[in-house]
């Protein structure tokens, strides 16, 4: 039961988006640069 | 941007403006599925970066134009070009960098922004211009492009490890070409006519066409360059090379029914951008800037329901909220039809606008993850090369359609509208109505009717009412038309494979089978 507590406690869960920096800085690159593409049709 | 300043500080027409603008769409519209294969082939994020890099390149050489030439070479050609390799990889680098329920939110935010900043465009624009100079909208985009150069040190690369990293240059020429002439058959049928010319098509000097319009020929060929586009591409595919888009994409039942409700979604969102200004800058006398104004609603509601839909991923299927978002854009295109009437203000469009927002929010906060999480993260560019650019040929298609709807309501009502006037004398009506005939096109581009300086001005009052009866009577024409759009686009919605939300994403290396 040891050995299986051990074991489980070095499960690491993914940080969500929410939970992760990095993932809303890829998110908020890929979304300026959608509305820098798209302003420039429409402006 | 305000285009009269442009016209001013450039010495130019606004025929000339219209090049570059245009110019811009069509290499997007050409080269963004060149760009999406690029980045599988090549790497999604070196891409992403080159296109910054190059979308910078052309902002600059705008924001220093002192002449049409220049800015065409600037925005429409080297921006195009930068904007293409950066469109695809802004869905493709979701797909590699997010899973499960955060990709279903990161899509909910993609089509947020996507479907928000077509309406909020024309403000942004003329706030620049208003306040500072139409220069400082190129130099923004320099600001922003190395902003997203330095953030894409955070993205990790990805590309497509099991297909030779080998372009296929005649499947690059055959769509791009293709889809140029295509899109700008469908981008010109508004100045040209779907037909019989309104204007002469004049091509460096050079009138080529007088009678027939250069719509018709655009697109024919267009097509045909396009069929032998897929006949390449099959042909490729076969011979075990790296084609272009291989045409096994669209077997894909949850891809190829996604893509097409997609296409019509934009054909009816075009709509509605393009028939409103017609009103308010007609009707209300309203500029470009206040115009755009009235937009927000529309963008506001999608900006927050597509987000907050998205989250709905696990809980609820994303087919039925993809119907319910039809539903209620069905319901407010009709309370929109409605709301035109000589006496609407902007004040009056707020709430089917709003409504039709939420909709749109509703449809895009699950399509594009549906659509896109159909295939493998090695056909993600290729995926979204395609998506892109039939969303773009879905908006040019539907401003085309609704234009040209719009356009005979208006000459029809005209006539209508002086034939049963009591107040211009029998005897002059003829005269009247065949001047109106040819203005037509003025009315639809938001200007005056003009009219005989020795027109009494009872005359001259009762010629501006009837112009501001029939652009309203056409502009609830035009709206209930774009309701086949709706219509259309919940028979597609039928189409979608009624997945829950888990089973969307497709394994590494295969994508979601056919069969579904």
């Amino acid at each position: 039961m040891a050995k299986l507590a051990t074991t489980d406690s070095t499960i690491q869960t993914e940080p969500t988006l929410l939970q992760s920096p990095k993932k809303l800085g890829i998110l908020l690159v890929l979304s300026m640069a959608l509305l820098i593409i798209i302003l420039d049709t429409r402006c | 941007m305000s285009l009269e300043s442009i016209i001013f500080d450039l010495h130019t027409d606004l025929q000339g403006i219209q090049w570059v603008i245009t110019g811009y769409s069509l290499t997007l519209a050409a080269l963004t599925v060149t760009g999406g294969r690029l980045g599988d082939l090549f790497g999604r994020r070196r891409m992403f970066s080159l296109g910054a890099i190059i979308f910078a390149i052309g902002s600059f050489i705008t924001s220093i134009s002192h002449s049409v030439p220049m800015m065409i070479a600037g925005e429409a050609i080297i921006e195009g070009i930068g904007a293409a390799l950066m469109m695809p990889a802004t869905t493709s680098l979701l797909i590699s960098n997010f899973k499960g329920k955060d990709r279903a939110i990161g899509f909910g935010i993609w089509g947020a922004v996507a479907g928000a900043a077509s309406a909020i465009g024309p403000v942004v624009g003329g706030f620049l211009s208003t306040n500072y100079s139409w220069r400082w909208g190129f130099r923004i985009n320099i600001i922003v492009a190395a902003l997203l150069l330095v953030g894409t040190l955070i993205i990790p690369e990805s590309h497509d490890e099991e297909e030779k990293p080998a372009l296929d240059v005649p499947g690059v020429f055959l769509s791009a070409a293709g889809l140029l002439a295509l899109v700008y058959g469908l981008i010109e049928a508004s100045t040209y006519g779907w037909w019989t010319a309104k204007q002469a098509f004049v091509l460096w000097g050079h009138t080529l066409l007088t009678h027939y319009s250069v719509t018709p020929f655009a697109v024919l060929v267009g097509l045909l360059i396009l069929a032998g586009f897929i006949a390449w591409e099959l042909k490729v595919d076969r011979d075990g090379r790296t084609p272009l888009v291989s045409m096994k994409l669209f077997e894909n039942r949850q891809f190829a029914s996604g893509v097409l409700l997609t296409t019509v979604m934009s054909l009816g969102q075009a709509g509605i951008i393009f028939s409103l200004p017609v009103f308010l800058e007609t009707v209300r006398g309203l500029d470009a800037l206040h115009t755009g104004y009235a937009l927000l609603p529309m963008s506001i509601a999608l900006l927050i329901v597509a987000p907050l839909g998205s989250t709905l991923a696990g809980k609820v299927r994303p087919k039925p909220i993809v119907q319910l978002g039809l539903l209620i854009n069905m319901i407010s295109t009709i309370v929109l039809a409605y709301a035109y009437t000589v006496h609407a203000t902007a004040s009056n469009f707020i709430l089917p606008l709003a409504l039709f927002g939420v909709g749109m929010g509703l449809v895009f906060s699950q399509l594009s993850n549906f659509t896109l999480s159909a295939v493998s993260p090695e056909e993600s560019g290729e995926a979204s090369g395609v998506n892109s650019t039939l969303r773009t040929v879905g908006s040019s298609l539907g401003s085309a359609i609704i234009g040209a709807v719009l356009l005979s309501a208006i000459s029809a009502n005209l006539t209508t509208g002086v034939q049963a006037s009591t107040i211009i004398p029998t005897i002059n009506k003829p005269a009247i109505t065949q001047a109106l005939a040819t203005q037509t096109s003025a009315v639809q581009s938001g200007e005056t009717v003009q009219t005989a300086t020795k027109v009494p001005v009872q005359i001259t009052n009762e010629i501006s009412r009837i112009t501001h009866q029939a652009t309203a009577d056409a502009d609830r024409t035009a709206t209930l038309f774009g309701l086949l759009f709706g219509i259309l686009g919940l028979l597609v919605s039928t189409l979608l494979p009624n997945l829950k939300a888990t089973d969307l994403i497709a394994q590494k290396g295969k994508s979601v089978a056919a069969g579904h």
